[in-house]
């Protein structure tokens, strides 16, 4: 009786550890593909930022460029009230990215504060916003090298 | 017997002198204007910024020195990091010279301020008489960039925006780029700091590394 005891409680005993280690390891498993899906949008809103911030220099060689235009005497008020707002347009793209940057939270700190879903919730929102960051510079870029071309329309650099 | 190692150790002298002064000495980078025969290098220009103790940074406060200068933001998720780590071991393997200084510029000086820069600096644990972190006019800082980086533009591989590429640029006494490194890259650091010892040795041998 007492060995019948001690087999049938080594077999539940076995039984426990073996659906255990299971769940264990399908827990670390899916902790892992968790960890790779964070790190995956992570690095897709590193691209598009590392794709724009290149653009930062040109921005503001854009910007700097038109400045003197502002002061021209052949120039009517509306020409010049376009560069400035030009400006402006190229300035608050510079900012937006600036404050995009300096808002974003880190991988790591994230890990510490949030569930998976919240995690993946704040990288899709930030991919969207360094998105519109993007679209936001080119077009302020374009604006500002189109009116450029207008303004010196003998400067190479400007073509 | 004994005069012939005497002649074979002053014959090596010899060679070791010679070999030493045929050492080619580092080129000036840049766009070069022949003007009255003259050769005209490009030099950086004139500038006024301050750092993370409130200091006054200028081209007199590299005077004698030789200086490696790149341009970052605190919250500069990708490269500015890696390129912070390469500065610090420039910084830590030419820290007791005092003829060599490093200058940091923010290209984002709304964010960082001076606190922010002077917190930063202090995370590095770094001596603030040896590597500025400095700020200033955003115009500013983006136009010296586009001079320190002129140099770049003649290499085929740098990549369109300055402000992102990584870059460290080695400037002399005399406010000329003498070398630049991919800041990103620790071979090419390595091969920047070689140039670096390789300036002093030819060209500052007679001003003595010093230890504060």
């Amino acid at each position: 009786m007492k060995i019948r005891t001690c087999l049938t409680l080594s077999f539940v005993s076995l039984f426990l550890a073996s659906c255990g280690t299971d769940s264990t390891s399908s827990n670390t498993q899916n902790h892992s593909h968790q960890v790779l899906a964070e790190q995956q949008l992570w690095e897709k809103i590193m691209a598009v930022h590392d794709e724009a911030m290149p653009k930062m220099a040109d921005i503001s060689r854009t910007k700097r460029r038109l400045k003197p235009h502002i002061k021209r005497s052949d120039l009517n008020e509306a020409q010049r009230q376009e560069i400035q707002e030009t400006i402006e347009l190229l300035e608050s793209a510079e900012e937006a990215m600036n404050s995009w940057m300096n808002g974003l939270k880190m991988l790591p700190d994230l890990r510490k504060m949030f569930t998976h879903e919240q995690i993946m919730d704040y990288l899709n929102t930030e991919l969207n916003n360094i998105k519109t960051v993007r679209t936001l510079m080119y077009d302020a870029l374009e604006k500002g090298q189109r009116l450029l071309h207008i303004l010196e329309p003998n400067n190479t650099e400007s073509q | 017997m004994r005069q012939l190692h005497i002649a074979l150790a002053a014959l090596l002298l010899l060679w070791a002198a010679a070999c030493t002064s045929d050492e080619e000495p580092l080129p000036i980078l840049g766009e070069k204007v022949i003007e009255n025969g003259d050769t005209i290098y490009h030099t950086i220009p004139d500038f006024s910024f301050i750092d993370q103790d409130s200091q006054i940074v200028t081209n007199e406060t590299f005077k004698d020195k030789i200086y490696v200068a790149d341009f970052f933001f605190v919250s500069c998720p990708t490269i500015c990091p890696k390129v912070s780590k390469q500065m610090l071991r420039i910084y830590k393997h030419f820290e007791n010279d005092d003829r060599v200084a490093l200058l940091a510029h923010t290209i984002d000086p709304k964010h960082d301020t001076i606190p922010r820069l002077k917190q930063y600096a202090q995370k590095l644990g770094v001596r603030s008489d040896k590597w500025h972190f400095v700020t200033g006019d955003k115009d500013a800082i983006y136009e010296i960039a586009d001079d320190y980086f002129s140099i770049a533009i003649e290499d085929p591989d740098a990549p369109g925006g300055f402000d992102h590429s990584g870059k460290i640029i080695l400037v002399d006494a005399n406010r000329h780029v003498r070398s630049f490194a991919d800041g990103t890259d620790p071979a090419s650091v390595d091969r920047l700091i070689q140039d670096m010892e390789k300036l002093l040795r030819m060209e500052y041998s007679d001003r003595q590394a010093t230890a504060k």
